[in-house]
């Protein structure tokens, strides 16, 4: 039997949302966090800390948007080599001192 | 000079393709954007004895964004120092600053490790020393340079 695809209706994922949350100060309103949010339960609170005294609103929108893109839509990202993991304090340490060795501290 | 990029690679200092930019000066990294139009890259630099590594993003609007920094000691082939900003104008001079920084507290660290004193006055002036060639020298032969004397090409 030939097998046929069908392309449904597009339809929005209506519990998938962000919200605001802003900070008044003396000097203005800045952003402070943006929450990604499925219904009512906070995904994730993406905190910033806008020194514009002035907020704008597509500030918060594009926040979202690139938290959502990074983590669940864009995989164009080229994976990393797991080489360059962080190495331990004796390590650092040690690298840090030969370093200190050839600049004659 | 592709032979040192390999070479950087093959140490785990560098892991993707680079290409040097004149107008930088700098070796850069392929770009992704996002969906939302910004894009990120990292940017490369060398200099006596530390490899630079910059995040940059450009925003869908155009402005320019040091999102990292990680320092490496070529010889050890070892990150001694690294981090995130946020919000933070790209510029080389705010790479330079904060990089210094960075390579002032490893070295404060290294040397209170080993129950020293840091000598600041001479540290500040090696590191503007050193800083300054990542900045201003041909990256293309200090590339080489380093290669060969840690590297062994």
């Amino acid at each position: 039997m030939e097998t046929t695809l069908i392309a449904c209706p597009i339809n929005a994922f209506s519990q998938l949302k962000y919200q605001m949350v802003l900070k008044h100060r003396e000097d203005g309103i800045v952003l402070n966090s943006v929450n990604i949010m499925m219904g009512e339960k906070i995904l994730k609170k993406i905190r910033k800390s806008e020194t514009k005294k002035t907020f704008v609103i597509e500030k918060a929108e594009s926040i979202a948007l690139d938290y959502l893109v990074k983590n669940l839509v864009d995989n164009k990202k080229p994976k990393t080599k797991k080489k360059n993991t962080k190495p331990t304090k004796a390590a650092k340490q040690k690298a840090a001192s030969d370093l200190m060795k050839e600049f004659n501290l | 000079m592709t032979n040192s990029i390999q070479l950087f690679e093959q140490h785990g200092l560098v892991n993707a393709n680079l290409s040097y930019s004149e107008i930088s000066n700098a070796f850069l990294s392929t770009g992704y954007t996002s969906g939302a139009g910004n894009t990120y890259f990292n940017s490369v630099r060398i200099a006596e004895g530390i490899l630079i590594k910059e995040d940059v993003g450009i925003a869908h609007w155009g402005m320019s964004f040091l999102n990292g920094i990680q320092i490496y000691a070529i010889k050890d082939k070892t990150l001694i120092a690294d981090e995130a900003y946020h919000s933070l104008r790209y510029s080389k001079y705010t790479v330079q600053f904060h990089a210094k920084i960075l390579l002032l507290n490893t070295l404060r660290e290294a040397a209170q490790s080993k129950g020293e004193q840091l000598n600041e006055i001479e540290a500040n002036r090696v590191l503007d020393k050193v800083l300054n060639q990542a900045m201003n020298e041909d990256q293309r032969q200090l590339l080489i340079k380093q290669s060969q004397k840690y590297l062994g090409a």
